[in-house]
């Protein structure tokens, strides 16, 4: 177990932490410039908090009221980089063999060619970093991070640079390191399809502070302030006021007065008429209904007429923005390509869209 | 050839041998702490050792009477306990090439030490190397290219070193004269044929000097 509270003011910015990491694989999700970077530099010690305590396993790390600053060398950190950053003047083998030192040689050799299998380098232990590819240098790298059973492995975006199919093979061979070796990961990313593929656990950071903490299903689905909604791709998030509570439909109806709309809502417990309320809805979550056939029962209490203003094209999916009057559009619709082709649809279609009451997640009260 | 030709080529090749070596020694040294520690005074070392690039040797020579000498800062202690002094040894020689020769070697060393990417600095830390075995492991072949760079400089510069050497090492034929030395005195007293053989001579053994070195650079590189 990892726990760590610290704060550090660096002039025009400030991190203010307090996390608690379980084993597994915990994914530090921000924007560039939140702070999740540094964090991971703090944990591994480069970087001096002005106040707090770092505790990894009971061993700690940092300790200001004690005075306690483990130097780096003996934190036993497993760390990788965006960047390789393998020592150019070694051999794959020599690499790897680096973080093995103090070991008997026969058991470091026994440890560094059972790495080599386990990250699938065999017939590259002679070769220089320049000679080899980035995914293989990457692997490399956790290889040697790993080779000396650390504490703790800490990755800063490490797959960020490589191209896809090697990210995500990489990624897979991760899930398997997470499997096999029972030490905790701390993984930084700002990759919203990397964070569901890997994470046990998420903690979303924003501007130096903790923003949520959660499984990856909690953080999708069930944001708890506007920011995490809007970093995870929630994409339709209004504002609106309470009109009519219904506790025995367990809906309340709200105006969105910006967008001009009424919806029904599940009921907020305590919420009174006349409150606002921020909710939102995912763009998978919304349906174009077919003119041809009956509309589902929960889907009636929140149906649109409009028109489809744009449609953007997104690889596995099509983006559909659409509005109801004369503004700008209301939601964004994610439908599958599948989806799309059956439906024939083109920018200025008339439809109607639809979505379940249940689907809304209202975002609590932020203090 | 000349006897005295012959030992002044000698002599020149040692001082700047030694010199070399020291330099390469004290110099990388001072490179890693300007180049990678924080500490105050920094600047002053830094400026106190660059000196002796943009000083006129004579004043370079100057100090090192000044903290050397019999009566010097350093040297009367020396002369007091020993009862010798450096002045107008070969020592002296090597001494004079030393510090004019040094700051060539940590500025190469410095900028060579300072682009080592710091994340392998960092990664040999995380893996449970100390600052020491960082520096040697990590660090140091990775400088290499400036390290001898640095000394092949130095080297040239030691070889050349006239004005501060003729301040505290003196022109003794025989004794301290080295061959920039001698080839002023050659000169200076009209004796052309010796002269000409000396400056001949010294380009030849520079040239192939260089010649080597810009060999072993490419070959190490």
């Amino acid at each position: 177990m990892i726990e760590i509270h610290i704060a550090k003011d660096l002039g025009s910015f400030s991190l203010n932490l307090s996390l608690s990491l379980q084993k597994g694989l915990t994914v530090l999700f921000g924007p560039s410039g939140s702070g999740k970077s540094l964090t991971l530099q703090t944990i591994a010690g480069w970087i001096e908090p002005d106040s707090g305590m770092i505790r990894v396993n009971g061993l700690e790390y940092f300790n200001k009221t004690k005075g306690v600053n483990l130097p780096i060398h003996h934190r036993r950190i497993g760390y990788v980089f965006q960047e390789p950053s393998l020592f150019p003047h070694m051999t794959v083998f020599e690499n790897i063999a680096y973080g093995t030192s103090g070991l008997p040689f026969p058991q470091k050799k026994q440890r560094v060619i059972h790495m080599i299998e386990r990250m699938r380098l065999r017939g590259l232990e002679e070769s220089f970093p320049h000679q080899i590819s980035g995914g293989q240098k990457q692997r490399t790298a956790l290889a040697r991070a790993l080779v000396a059973s650390p504490l703790l492995l800490l990755l800063d975006e490490p797959f960020a640079s490589l191209d896809n199919p090697v990210r995500e093979k990489l990624r897979l061979d991760l899930v398997r390191i997470r499997e096999e070796d029972c030490i905790p990961i701390v993984f930084v990313t700002h990759d919203v399809e990397e964070t569901f593929v890997l994470a046990d656990e998420v903690i979303v950071l924003n501007d130096g502070r903790v923003e949520q903490t959660g499984t990856k299903e909690d953080i999708f689905y069930r944001p708890q302030t506007h920011k995490v909604a809007k970093f995870f791709g929630v994409k339709n998030i209004f504002h609106g006021k309470i009109e009519d509570i219904r506790p025995e439909e367990g809906k309340m109806i709200v105006w969105v007065e910006e967008k001009g709309f009424h919806a029904s809502i599940p009921c907020r417990k305590g919420a009174r008429e006349g409150e606002w309320v921020r909710f939102c809805i995912r763009p998978e979550e919304i349906m174009i209904l077919k003119e041809d056939r009956p509309v589902k029962k929960n889907l009636k209490a929140n149906i649109f007429t409009g028109q489809i203003l744009r449609i953007v094209e997104k690889g596995l999916e099509h983006t559909l923005f659409f509005k109801q009057g004369k503004k700008d559009y209301d939601f964004q619709i994610s439908i599958t390509n599948l989806a799309y082709r059956s439906l024939r649809l083109r920018e200025g279609q008339p439809v109607r869209v639809a979505f379940k009451w249940e689907s809304i997640w209202l975002i609590p009260e932020e203090k | 050839m000349d006897g005295s030709v012959l030992f002044a080529l000698r002599l020149s090749l040692q001082v700047a041998t030694v010199a070399t070596l020291w330099v390469v020694l004290i110099g990388t040294l001072m490179a890693f702490i300007l180049a990678r520690k924080a500490f105050r005074g920094k600047e002053l070392l830094d400026i106190l050792l660059t000196l002796p690039l943009v000083l006129p040797p004579t004043v370079t020579g100057y100090y090192l009477i000044l903290f050397m000498g019999r009566n010097g800062l350093l040297g009367k202690y020396l002369f007091h306990w020993t009862g010798w002094s450096i002045m107008f040894t070969w020592y002296a020689a090597v001494l004079a090439s030393f510090f004019v020769a040094l700051p060539l070697m940590i500025k190469t060393m410095r900028a060579a030490i300072e682009s080592v990417d710091g994340n392998l600095i960092k990664v040999s830390y995380t893996l449970g190397h100390g600052e020491f075995k960082t520096f040697l492991k990590v660090i140091l072949p990775l400088s290499k290219k400036g390290m001898i760079a640095g000394a092949v400089l130095s080297f040239a510069r030691a070889m050349g070193e006239f004005g501060a050497t003729l301040m505290i090492a003196g022109n003794i034929p025989g004794k301290t004269a080295t061959m920039p030395i001698a080839i002023y005195t050659s000169a200076s007293s009209g004796d052309w044929s010796k002269a000409n053989m000396m400056v001949i001579f010294f380009t030849l053994v520079s040239g192939i000097f260089l010649y080597i070195a810009n060999k072993l650079t490419k070959k190490v590189l």
